[in-house]
Formats: C-alpha cells, sequence, structure tokens
C-alpha cells in the first residue's frame, strides 16, 4: 500500500494541491505569483466565454457518452440475437478507434471535414449539397462534428464492454420472456437493460470524464473554433497558461472542471449504487 | 538558418551549433520553459513577444542586447524602428522603446500573394490602388474563380488578413495610434471608426463571395497546397510564404503590399522585424552568442537568408534573379522598413489579442456580430488589459 500512497502523493495530490494553492495567485509562470485571492474564480463563473466552454463539455457527454453507449447496447443485443460468426475479428474492428492515437485520428478526421474532402465529396456526389456544410467551420455544427469524432472513438469501448456482459446473462431468462411472448423490445427493457446497468455506469463515467476534460480532440480539429464555438475547458486553460501567460487564472479554471467532473463522478457511481440495490445486479 | 549556421561554424571552427526546431504553433508555449529552465539555449527565437516577452524581461531572464549593439555597430545597420518589437524598458512594463532584449535577420509583413497566371486570364495586373483591388475582386468572381482564399481555421490568418486591410484604411495618424495600441501604449486618435470600417469591408467582402465560403474548415497548410495547385487568386498572408510558394509555383506566383487608397500614396502594410532573437540570461556562452546575433544579422548571413528567400534589410552581395518573387517583392519590404510603412501587428497589443481578434474576425465575416460590436470587443480586451 505505501509505495502506491506514496506515487499517488508525489503524482497527484502535490500537484493538484500545488494547482490549488496557484488558483489563488496571478501568476505569469515567471515572475514572482501575486495574491489575488479568489479573482481567478470570480472571472471563471463571470466571463461568459469560460462559462460557455464548461456547457461545451456537457453537450459533449452527449457525443462522448449517451451517443455511444445507445450505440453498443443496440450492437450487444443484435449481436446476441443473431449469434454472428467470426466475433473475435468484428469485436478487434469496432475497437479499433480506442486503440489508435486521438491525436492520428483527429488529424485524420480533419482531413476527412475538409470542404474538399470524402464526406462532402461524397454528399455532392449523391446531390445532398444542402448537407456538405463545412464541418469544422460552422458556428451551428462544428461542436456537434467534434463530439461526433469522440462518438466515433468511443463506441467500440462501450459496445465490447456491453458484449462481454451481455453473454455473461443467463439464457433462461430469454427463454423464459420468450415463452411469456415477449419481443425483442420488450426483451431488451425488461432483461438486458438491467442486467447491464452496472456496465452503462462504468462506460457513461469514463466516457463523461473524457468528455469534461478533454483537450487533444479539440486542440487538433478546431483549437475552439469557428470563434469560441467549440471551446472546451481543456483548451482554454491551456491557451491562457501556456500561450498568454494566465498561469493563475487558468488553474482557476482548472480546479473547477477537477471539482466539475468530482462531482459528475460521484453522481454516476451514486445512480450505478442505487440500481444494485433495487436488485439489478 | 541551417545554412547560415554551417557558414558560421565554417568561420568559427571552435564553435559548434546544436539546433532545436519546433513547429511555430508550438514554440510560444515551448520558448518560456527553455529561457526560465535549468539548462536554457545560449541564442533563442522570441515567439510570442508581445505575450511573454515583458514578464522576461522583469524576471531578468533575457540578455540586454544594448552593449552587444554598440560593440557591434547594430545602430548604423538598422534604423532606429527595426528594433522596436523587441525592445522593453528595464522593467518590462513598456514596450516599443527602451533597452534592446532580441533582433532579427530579417523584417517580416502581411502582403499579397496572387496567382500570375490567373490575373493575366482576367486581363488585370497587380493594382495600383485599394479600388483596383476591389474591381479585381469583383472580376475574379465575375469569371467564376475564388477571388481571396482563405485557410482561417486557426484563427490567426483571419486576423492578419484583416489588419492588412485596415491599415490600408487607416490615416497616417491612425497608423500612429496602431502602433501605440500594438505597444499596448494608450492610442492617441480613437481607433474606433477605422476599426469598423475594416470589419464592414470584409463583412462585405464575404457577403459578395470573395473570400472561399469554406475559409473556417481549410487549416493554413491546406491553403498553401491548394492555392499552389492553382485555387484561388490572391492570398493575404505573412512574406515569409515567399521561399515555398516561389518553389513551387516558380514564375507563377507575384506578390505586392497592400495597395493604398489614393495611386502612389504612401504604403503600408502589418509587419515588423520578424521573430527575433535572443540570449537567454542563464546562457553560459553570451559572448559567442552575441557573435553569432551579429553574424547572423550581418551582411554575412544576410547574404544567405536573401538567397534563401528571406528578406533582411541589411545590404548584402545577395542579388535575386531577374523576374523572381524574391526579386519583386524584397525591395518592397526594404522600402516599407525605411519609408516607416511597417506598422505593428495590432494582435499583438495584448496577450489575448491574437484569440480576440480571430474570434471577431469569424464572427463578423459570418454576420454574426456587427462591425460596432467587432470594434467594442477588441477595445475591452484593450482596455481590460490596460486598465
Amino acid at each position: 500500500m505505501l509505495p502506491a500512497l506514496a506515487m499517488v502523493g508525489v503524482f497527484v495530490i502535490l500537484p493538484l494541491a500545488a494547482g490549488a494553492v496557484l488558483s489563488f495567485f496571478k501568476w505569469d509562470g515567471i515572475n514572482q505569483p501575486v495574491w489575488h485571492g479568489l479573482d481567478g474564480y470570480i472571472q471563471v463563473f463571470a466571463s461568459p466565454a469560460l462559462r460557455d466552454t464548461l456547457v461545451h463539455a456537457f453537450i459533449l457527454i452527449g457525443f462522448y457518452g449517451l451517443l455511444p453507449i445507445s450505440i453498443g447496447l443496440v450492437l450487444a443485443t443484435v449481436v446476441r440475437r443473431s449469434r454472428v460468426r467470426g466475433l473475435p475479428l468484428y469485436r478487434t474492428a469496432i475497437f479499433l478507434p480506442q486503440v489508435v492515437p486521438t491525436v492520428a485520428a483527429a488529424v485524420v478526421w480533419r482531413w476527412l471535414y475538409q470542404d474538399a474532402g470524402p464526406i462532402n465529396s461524397t454528399l455532392r456526389s449523391l446531390g445532398l449539397d444542402a448537407l456538405a456544410i463545412q464541418w469544422l467551420g460552422d458556428f451551428t455544427w462544428t461542436l456537434g462534428a467534434v463530439g461526433l469524432v469522440g462518438t466515433w472513438a468511443s463506441f467500440g469501448l462501450c459496445t465490447v464492454l456491453f458484449l462481454s456482459a451481455i453473454q455473461r446473462i443467463p439464457e433462461e431468462l430469454y427463454d423464459a420472456a420468450k415463452v411469456d411472448g415477449a419481443g425483442a423490445v420488450q426483451e431488451f427493457f425488461a432483461i438486458t437493460l438491467p442486467a447491464l446497468r452496472g456496465e452503462i455506469a462504468v462506460a457513461l463515467t469514463l466516457t463523461a470524464v473524457i468528455a469534461l476534460r478533454g483537450f487533444d480532440l479539440v486542440y487538433v480539429l478546431t483549437r475552439g473554433g469557428p470563434a469560441a464555438t467549440s471551446m472546451v475547458p481543456g483548451v482554454a486553460i491551456y491557451i491562457r497558461a501556456f500561450e498568454q501567460g494566465q498561469i493563475g487564472n487558468s488553474t482557476a479554471l482548472g480546479i473547477c472542471l477537477a471539482l466539475v467532473v468530482a462531482i459528475v463522478v460521484f453522481l454516476l457511481r451514486a445512480v450505478g449504487e442505487r440500481g444494485q440495490e433495487l436488485g439489478y445486479e | 538558418m541551417g545554412k547560415i549556421n554551417a557558414a558560421f561554424e565554417a568561420k568559427y571552427p571552435n564553435i559548434t551549433i546544436q539546433r532545436t526546431v519546433y513547429a511555430w504553433a508550438d514554440l510560444r508555449a515551448k520558448d518560456t520553459l527553455a529561457i526560465t529552465g535549468p539548462n536554457p539555449p545560449d541564442v533563442i527565437q522570441e515567439a510570442g513577444i508581445p505575450a511573454i516577452g515583458p514578464a522576461l524581461v522583469q524576471a531578468g531572464a533575457l540578455v540586454n542586447l544594448d552593449p552587444i549593439a554598440d560593440q557591434y555597430g547594430w545602430h548604423d545597420r538598422f534604423a532606429p524602428n527595426y528594433f522596436q518589437w523587441a525592445q522593453f524598458s528595464s522593467d518590462g512594463s513598456q514596450r516599443g522603446n527602451g533597452s534592446i532584449y532580441g533582433i532579427a535577420y530579417q523584417v517580416e509583413a502581411t502582403v499579397v500573394f496572387y496567382n500570375r497566371t490567373k490575373l493575366q486570364a482576367l486581363g488585370l495586373s497587380a493594382p495600383a490602388t485599394f479600388a483596383d483591388l476591389q474591381a479585381a475582386l469583383a472580376a475574379a468572381k465575375a469569371a467564376g474563380e475564388t477571388p481571396i482564399l482563405l485557410g482561417n481555421l486557426e484563427q490567426w490568418p483571419g486576423g492578419q488578413f484583416y489588419q492588412s486591410v485596415d491599415y490600408t484604411l487607416a490615416t497616417p495618424d491612425q497608423l500612429t495610434s496602431f502602433t501605440d495600441f500594438s505597444y499596448g501604449r494608450k492610442p492617441a486618435v480613437s481607433l474606433t471608426d477605422v476599426l469598423s470600417q475594416g470589419a464592414s469591408t470584409i463583412q462585405d467582402w464575404w457577403s459578395k463571395g470573395y473570400i472561399n465560403a469554406d475559409a473556417n474548415n481549410l487549416s493554413v497548410n491546406d491553403l498553401a497546397a491548394q492555392f499552389e495547385a492553382g485555387k484561388g487568386v490572391f492570398i493575404v498572408t505573412t512574406s515569409l510564404e515567399a521561399p515555398s510558394l516561389a518553389q513551387a509555383m516558380g514564375d507563377g506566383v507575384g506578390a505586392f503590399i497592400m495597395p493604398p487608397q489614393q495611386a502612389g500614396g504612401p504604403l503600408v502594410a502589418p509587419g515588423a522585424e520578424s521573430t527575433p532573437f535572443g540570449i537567454p540570461t542563464g546562457s553560459q556562452h553570451q559572448a559567442e552568442a552575441a557573435m553569432y546575433l551579429d553574424f547572423l544579422t550581418g551582411p554575412d548571413g544576410a547574404a544567405i537568408a536573401a538567397a534563401g528567400g528571406a528578406a533582411p534589410v541589411v545590404p548584402n552581395s545577395y542579388q535575386p534573379p531577374a523576374g523572381s518573387l524574391t526579386a519583386e517583392l524584397l525591395p518592397e519590404l526594404q522600402a516599407l522598413m525605411t519609408s516607416n510603412g511597417l506598422i505593428p501587428w495590432f494582435d499583438g497589443g495584448t496577450p489575448s489579442m491574437v484569440d480576440t481578434l480571430g474570434g471577431v474576425v469569424q464572427q463578423v465575416m459570418a454576420g454574426q456580430i456587427t462591425p460596432s460590436v467587432f470594434t467594442d470587443t477588441i477595445m475591452s480586451d484593450f482596455n481590460t488589459a490596460h486598465p
């Protein structure tokens, strides 16, 4: 236990504490920090631009978490019902996005999303010119376009997680349901969904954390643009701290983000555990 | 740079240079860490001077180059305004005058490059006035071309484009105030009118389809690739692109300074000495570093740099081939420097101005905000940073 504690202490607790202290100072990263009290935090909540970054992060939870979980549930159910042959190969294929480094994937997606890129070329060749929007340069749709890359990156993880769990559900349950005359949809809501509740909570926790503290995808795809319509806290923190020399201020945003992540994880766990008490597990 | 370093090593065989190269986008973040770190380099290219320069000078992290400038006679070599970009008061609070903390081997400006073949096909030549340029844009649009190709995914390119347009619209008084603004000093005359005027102009150009519709979805690297492949008649970007454009397009590319309102009027462009080089105080070889800076910025370095397509202002032995892009652009840039036509980019006025300007340029072009909101946002960023 002790070595593990020491590691956590040095690499997690200490930096976190240092960050918490710094967030009360005004610091350019070079000269002596100047005491600033709660000014950094007031700015986080007073500045609409910074508040928006948190809103964007929560929207991204939908794309990084809810959407992939829905896709994963559908795919896992279909696979269970149809007894696909070559399941390991299929599993590997859909898990692949999880293995590709995010930055490499983002570079490829940036090309896919270009006006002259494959997506718009395909849409135009199908006569769907109205749908061929500027994916990474549109004030309305860019955040969603970034989110879809996140969906692509995490649906494999969710599917594989649900696939392994769904195979542990006793076949008798499904047989009994069939005897009772349940259709595919009723079967899903009565048996599959409750049985996967624990896995769904795990998947939602993992993906929500990735969405909230995300940096690499947004930084490479849009740097938060156009204007600040896809700006997320991670990128805002980086730009403020390392390009604009406002380390204290950006640390305050970082601490707020850490708190938000902690609260979200706590809530998700509470929901997951309530499920266990209700006897779903 | 590689060739200049090799020439320096050949001249001083007991000195070896270890060069580390970073992408421009990373340099701003790397610089602070490198300069203040435990083992700083002997010479460093000072990216992000407007944002981090004051703090570095205040902390005494950069060597004051005044004695070196006197020793090597830099004041005879360069006009006084050449040094402004990296001049600071000793406490770092004032920029644009004071002691020298960095020096560049070339100047840089936001200029207009054009596809020579396309412009000739339209029956036009390089415009002499701003009105000519607007007429050329209309003609290009009517001929089904993309008049201005802009790669604005990263946002700062749109900011540079805007500044290039706006400086041409400004009066001499306003230009002086833009210089003040760039260095974080309160502008003497109000800039709100000319800022809004520039915003209206690019908004108008955007709505008339003079700028490619995918500008916000096109990265600056992809822009160069598309222009080289024959898309677009004009691009407005940094003169530092000249060597690679000339290599890719040969005689097919030309360049000019954004034309003035009146024919024959004084030329202006956003520009300054290019990203300067300085010496971290922690360097163990400051004397050698000073020798290197002198070599780099002197006639020997200038000749090598000019041969590579750079724009040094120091007279040197290099003669650009007639008809080349360098032959077209280099004298213009040198003339700008001596005629005080290089006005620093005002997005250096606050640490966050590059990002602020980049954002509002995208918004105003797309019609998301009005020119007056555009101007208010810029002024409020400035007034917050300089209360």
